[in-house]
């Protein structure tokens, strides 16, 4: 009844409707307001596209849907000076907490941090703290097991019903770590003979290839301590690089030092360790082998860790850099600096990429992509492995005795 | 009756002297808790609650309440050591280590919190009343101080040796009914005071969390499971060998501390050490002690071994208790008094501290040759002597046997001649 009745009236009514609207438009649009129209109109559809476009994207800007897990490695906050020099004027120096200690700028600058992955990852991990999606593992020095308590506390603010304390938005997060003697992959201080011989070689062809000698003594010289290797230097620019951050005056020597040349110097300090492929097969190997065996379980298990954070130091990061095959560069980590490995699922989950970024101010906090060196975009997993076999130590104890 | 009389004097004398000696003051702890309230571990199979996302946070892991509670302990450490630690946190006063698991890193965590919110110049974030504090943890198979889980095969055998005893076997076979019907409806095999212990923890969690237990439990718990969950708890340092090799590192250290302390060679000079485990690590250390008081240790239960010294420069150590949140109980070890003078408490302990534990962990051929008991002796000894019978009935017969055929091989030979 209804539609039989009402088709007729139906299209009336619309055309009417549509004459309304239609002189309304033309209405307006006559009286010479045709460039205001134009603009309203333009305008219009501007802004519901942007606001379309916010609803659509800007929530999950960060939010990508094939990603399936990060490994972050960063370097602990800023500090207090591990070590100083007999001519140093601030020998003396009262550093709150004492030597090789985090500062409460390094804390802030770790929860910054924290924040700073909540914003990126956050959605990965869900809300709250959970020991099955992410696992935090740390150096064994304070300072490292600091930063990550620090860092955990921007990354897991917790919701009011979840504070246990009124007015302390904090919760505890596990903090993991292995003592030094013990530790093969994040400080690799576990005895390996075969990598202190290494070393040892290593600073060998150093000296061969470079002539500081003159360079040693001026340095000897105005610190009054025996300068005899590039890690010594490399002490030297940290000890100086805290001062200066710590707005101390340096003094005069330090004008013709501290600069450029002994910053890379101070690199290829820590790039040293990772010379020859032997050195970074067992020293960032193990723990590149390590996230490449938390990616395989995105394939083994249904249930795999979202996240997982290593607390560590800036020679775990250029370990892990040049083991990986970026040794084009030197590399010299701020305090905070982060290594970031994504793994992505593609092809609807049939195919595993790995991308690489380096975050390495907290200042901007802007990581950009590096490419790994001999996997071009996109990496895919199982590429990565096959590239990577020959630094990748199979049984690292065994391989760490020396063979005669 | 006179006798007794004067006894009763004496002790009721000697008991109002120690309320009134002089205590001395603290200069130095050792610190060991228990973690806070947690989920339970591994529900049983007919567990009606047996589903992880029934509970606010996954199986073994720390809850809200279980963080307050260790906040709350870490207020009542500032307050009884708030003469010894400056307000501000320092590397230099305290050493915290944890055993590496989830509940007591994180316990730990919120005990520092209570026991150090920052103040003025160590506060880094004005919303944020907290701030870092380094705990200390090693993976738990090679830790053998606090969790005590590195491998020992000298315990293991030890341990295994104790559970197969007839005093031990006889409160199995007493409770041989129990196990069958907690078996029987839990779905679990429940054959030893160790598993009793398992489910009774489970049931308790539950009842915590006034959640109602199913039916089958009502004759059984809490009260005739956790009797027999309490003795449990003995069993890991029950004798001395087991105490040396269970608890004796952690207390060496202690003792450490605190004779390194009185020499003044403690070296950073620090005031607190604190260690966060596990309620048998608890039980354990008062076992080791001899002041054990047969119990399940509840969450943050605190045992704390005091250096004090008095006015007479005379050092004394103390082990108080503190199982709830009234304050602690002084304990008196065996052979000395409750204020136990530090060279009295080196010399008693001795004989718990390991030299070499991985020396003594080892299970050497000795120690097989001495378990070995009269029967074996008795067996070997009869089997020897049969065989050696045996063997004199094959020489004279193989003699016989060579005797007859040489007569044969004689009579043969005559026979064949005239051909």
């Amino acid at each position: 009844m209804i539609s039989v009745l009402s088709r007729w009236e139906y299209e009336d009514l619309e055309e009417t409707r549509m004459d309304r609207a239609k002189g309304f438009l033309a209405d307006n649009c006559r009286k010479g307001k045709r460039g205001i129209c134009v603009t309203v109109v333009v305008l219009g559809i501007f802004i519901g596209c942007a606001l379309l476009g916010y609803t659509a994207f800007a929530s999950t800007s960060h939010r990508n849907a094939t990603l399936a897990q990060v490994t972050i490695i960063f370097r602990h906050g800023y500090r207090t000076p591990t070590e100083t020099y007999p001519n140093d004027p601030y020998l003396h120096y009262k550093w709150p907490d004492g030597w090789g200690a985090l500062t409460k700028k390094g804390m802030l600058q770790m929860y910054n941090l924290g924040k700073w992955i909540r914003d990126v990852y956050g959605w990965l991990i869900g809300k709250s703290y959970n020991s099955s999606t992410s696992h935090v593992q740390s150096s064994y020095a304070d300072r490292c097991i600091m930063s990550a308590q620090a860092l955990l506390a921007g990354l897991f603010p917790p919701d009011p019903e979840e504070t246990f304390l009124p007015g302390l938005p904090w919760l505890p997060v596990p903090v993991h770590s292995t003592p030094r003697e013990l530790d093969k992959t994040i400080v690799v201080k576990a005895p390996c003979p075969r990598l202190d011989e290494a070393l040892k070689e290593a600073y060998q062809n150093d000296t061969k290839q470079t002539d500081l000698q003159s360079y040693y003594a001026e340095l000897s010289n105005y610190t009054g301590k025996k300068i005899s290797d590039i890690t010594d230097v490399e002490f030297l620019y940290n000890t100086l690089e805290i001062e200066d951050l710590n707005k101390l005056t340096l003094p005069e020597w330090t004008q013709k030092f501290y600069n450029d040349k002994m910053k890379e110097i101070a690199a290829r300090s820590l790039a040293i360790f990772t010379s020859n492929t032997l050195q970074q097969r067992l020293r960032g190997g193990p723990l590149l082998k390590e996230i490449l065996e938390h990616m395989m379980e995105t394939r083994t298990k249904d249930n795999w860790r979202k996240l997982y954070l290593y607390s560590a130091h800036d020679i775990t990061l250029v370990n892990v850099l040049r083991t990986m095959g970026f040794t084009n560069e030197l590399f010299k980590p701020d305090y905070g600096a982060a290594l970031i490995f994504e793994l992505h699922l593609v092809n609807g989950g049939q195919s595993h990429e790995v991308k690489v970024l380096y975050l390495n101010s907290t200042q901007t906090m802007e990581p950009h992509r590096m490419s790994i060196p001999g996997c071009e975009d996109p990496c895919l997993l199982d590429n990565l492995i096959k590239i990577l076999k020959p630094v990748i130590p199979v049984d690292w104890d065994k391989e760490c005795i020396l063979s005669n | 009756m006179d006798l007794r009389l004067v006894h009763l004097c004496i002790l009721t004398l000697s008991c109002s002297f120690a309320q009134d000696i002089d205590l001395g003051t603290v200069i130095f702890a050792n610190v060991l808790f228990r973690h806070g309230d947690r989920t339970p571990l591994n529900p049983y199979p007919t567990d009606p609650y047996k589903n992880e996302s029934l509970w606010p946070v996954p199986f073994g892991q720390l809850t809200n309440l279980g963080r307050h509670r260790h906040l709350l302990l870490g207020r009542w450490l500032r307050n009884r050591y708030e003469h010894l630690l400056p307000d501000t946190y320092s590397l230099y006063d305290i050493y915290v280590r944890s055993t590496d698991v989830d509940r007591t890193l994180m316990s730990a965590e919120a005990n520092l919190a209570g026991l150090y919110p920052p103040k003025d110049k160590q506060i880094w974030d004005n919303d944020i009343k907290w701030m870092p504090i380094p705990i200390h943890t090693i993976p738990e198979k090679q830790d053998n101080l606090l969790a005590a889980k590195k491998y020992c095969p000298k315990y293991d055998y030890e341990i295994e040796k104790l559970k197969n005893s007839p005093e031990i076997q006889r409160i199995n076979k007493e409770n041989e009914k129990l196990y069958i019907y907690l078996t029987e409806h839990s779905g679990k095999k429940i054959d030893s005071l160790e598993s009793i212990e398992y489910l009774y923890d489970t049931l308790s969690i539950e009842n915590i969390f006034n959640l109602t237990l199913p039916k089958w439990t009502t004759p059984v718990f809490p009260y005739k499971m956790q009797k027999l969950a309490s003795m449990d708890f003995k069993l890991p340092a029950y004798n001395k060998i087991l105490q040396r090799l269970k608890s004796g590192l952690l207390l060496g250290e202690m003792i450490n501390h605190m004779v390194k302390k009185q020499e003044g060679a403690l070296y950073p000079d620090r005031k607190l050490w604190i260690y966060s485990a596990h309620d048998t690590t608890v039980a354990n250390l008062l076992m080791t002690l001899g002041v054990f008081d047969e119990h399940c240790p509840p969450y943050t239960a605190t045992v704390l071994m005091e250096l004090r010294v008095n006015t007479k420069e005379q050092y004394f150590v103390t082990i108080s208790y503190k199982n709830s949140s009234a304050e602690p109980t002084l304990l008196t070890i065996p052979g000395c008094l409750a204020l136990c003078p530090l060279h009295q408490f080196v010399k008693l302990t001795k004989d718990t501290i390991p030299e070499d534990w991985e020396k003594e962990c080892v299970l050497d051929w000795e120690q097989h040759e001495s378990s070995i008991n009269l029967t074996t002796i008795f067996g070997i000894l009869t089997s020897s002597i049969l065989m050696l019978i045996s063997l004199v009935f094959m020489i004279i017969g193989f003699v016989y046997w060579h005797y007859k055929r040489e007569h044969n091989q004689y009579y043969r030979r005559l026979t064949t001649d005239p051909i």
